[in-house]
């Protein structure tokens, strides 16, 4: 198959005279950009402090330091994490089910219950649960720090959106001399889709109330991408956002989207795709922490 | 980027990129904006790629490209190759009807299955590497790969076509 579909492929290319004409465009882009400079520098203590934050993305166990004044939310969503995380850390945990594809279906006679049975002893002897905490985002006042934060994360892969625009942002240099991200931005995490797996994030992020509705204006856009791709109807915003206020004042939204079945689904626990929010916002701190899980669905 | 630099990644990489954003959008025109769009990010920017990574990496933003702009909603998608398969000759020279049939049967896969069936098959990619560019665990690569094999063998076998 390999072969036959390499040889097929190869034949598919960009004319030369496209290619030709491609080429001239970026020389001339070229000849007449100039790089926009960087407005700002950082002082060696904050660059020690992206080094910091650096590391310990990578020795998964970050911590980030947050105004106090959030604390209070962060640490009732906090709580839904069984997990010890510092209390002033912004936080995102992954989980991952790894493997799986690797059990064997028992096609001896048996009972449905003792397949089951056989299939769950496999899973717990073969899973690998990756977890993580890993900073999400922040709203700093100081825009050459968040700036510099907005570079590191989009250097790790994660994909940036920022709130004073209301749209999701690729290759973050390009937009620093636009200021995209004075009002503060937020990260969405990897979107994990193995069979039974899911991701469960956190962002913590200030914003008025049209950048929330930015905000989640966005996340609409996103489901009914969702939608489309299983061949749903979309939704409007109100069917999708539910809004309630808490005991505590604090504004709720949560919605959520379950795909159809998967087509191949073997067990039951092979769940359909899904997307869930719950939203808490404080209007009068601007603080928003969103609650976001992810995945499920075969492939 | 440096220029020079931008520029032997363009005569090298191109057409590699350009076949990844077509597998994607299913556009020749979409797929060539994309590719051109992303150099000229690179030659905007002060990104530096690591040695021995670079077709990975603009693999990665093509992937990244693509999603964003059929999350947009801006084109219409066509399914991929159609163009290429009724060209002919302009597109698929010497082909027999076991590789027009391939493309045929590739191009009818879901996006997910498509793309990862192109990077480990044509691209040659592992499947950690596959994960990588496309920011997902390998554990959902291995399944992407066997789904996608498992249409494309009942697809051969039985000439059904898939309807997902």
């Amino acid at each position: 198959m390999q072969d036959e579909y390499k040889r097929t492929f190869e034949n598919i290319r960009m004319s030369d005279d496209r290619k030709s004409e491609m080429r001239k465009a970026l020389e001339n882009e070229m000849a007449s950009a100039k790089k926009p400079a960087k407005t700002t520098r950082l002082t060696s203590g904050k660059k020690a402090g992206i080094a910091v934050a650096a590391a310990g993305v990578i020795a998964l166990g970050t911590v980030f330091c947050i105004p106090s004044a959030r604390n209070t939310i962060v640490a009732g969503v906090r709580a839904l994490f069984a997990k010890e995380v510092p209390e002033d850390a912004i936080d995102a945990i992954d989980y991952e089910q790894q493997g799986r594809e690797e059990r064997v279906i028992p096609d001896e006679v048996l009972s449905d219950e003792e397949v089951l049975e056989q299939i769950a002893a496999q899973d717990r002897a073969i899973d690998e649960y990756n977890e993580s905490v890993t900073v999400t985002s922040d709203y700093y006042a100081d825009d050459e720090y968040l700036y510099e934060l907005a570079v590191f994360y989009e250097q790790q892969g994660c994909t940036l959106f920022d709130l004073g625009k209301g749209a999701q942002i690729d290759y973050v240099e390009n937009y620093a001399a636009k200021k995209w991200f004075s009002k503060g931005f937020t990260i969405n995490v990897q979107v994990g889709d193995n069979a039974y797996g899911h991701t469960e994030s956190t962002c913590v992020f200030k914003a008025d109330e049209e950048q929330l509705h930015n905000f989640l204006d966005y996340q609409l856009t996103r489901i009914n991408y969702e939608r489309r791709g299983h061949d749903q109807e979309e939704v409007t915003f109100d069917e999708l956002w539910t809004k309630d206020v808490d005991g505590e004042g604090n504004i709720v939204y949560t919605g959520s989207w379950t795909g159809p079945d998967p087509e191949l689904k073997l067990l039951d626990s092979d769940s359909a795709r899904f997307l869930t929010y719950e939203i808490t916002y404080d209007p009068n701190t601007q603080i928003a922490v969103c609650l976001i899980k992810d995945g499920g669905g075969v492939g | 980027m440096e220029n020079e630099a931008v520029l032997r990644l363009f005569d090298m990489y191109a057409d590699d990129m350009f076949r990844l954003a077509y597998s994607y959008l299913g556009s020749r025109q979409e797929a060539e904006d994309v590719v051109q769009d992303v150099f000229l990010k690179l030659i905007r920017s002060d990104i530096t790629i690591t040695k021995g990574k670079e077709k990975t990496y603009l693999l990665t933003m093509i992937a990244n490209a693509c999603r964003d702009v059929l999350k947009s909603g801006r084109i219409v998608f066509v399914e991929p190759f159609d163009d290429a398969i009724e060209a002919g000759t302009d597109d698929i020279k010497d082909e027999d009807d076991g590789d027009t049939e391939m493309l045929a049967a590739v191009a009818e896969l879901p996006e997910k299955l498509r793309i990862a069936i192109h990077l480990h098959y044509y691209e040659g990619y592992s499947i950690k590497e596959i994960a990588d560019i496309l920011g997902i665990a390998t554990s959902a690569v291995s399944m992407r790969l066997t789904r996608a094999k498992e249409i494309l063998k009942k697809y051969f076998e039985g000439g059904s076509r898939y309807a997902g």
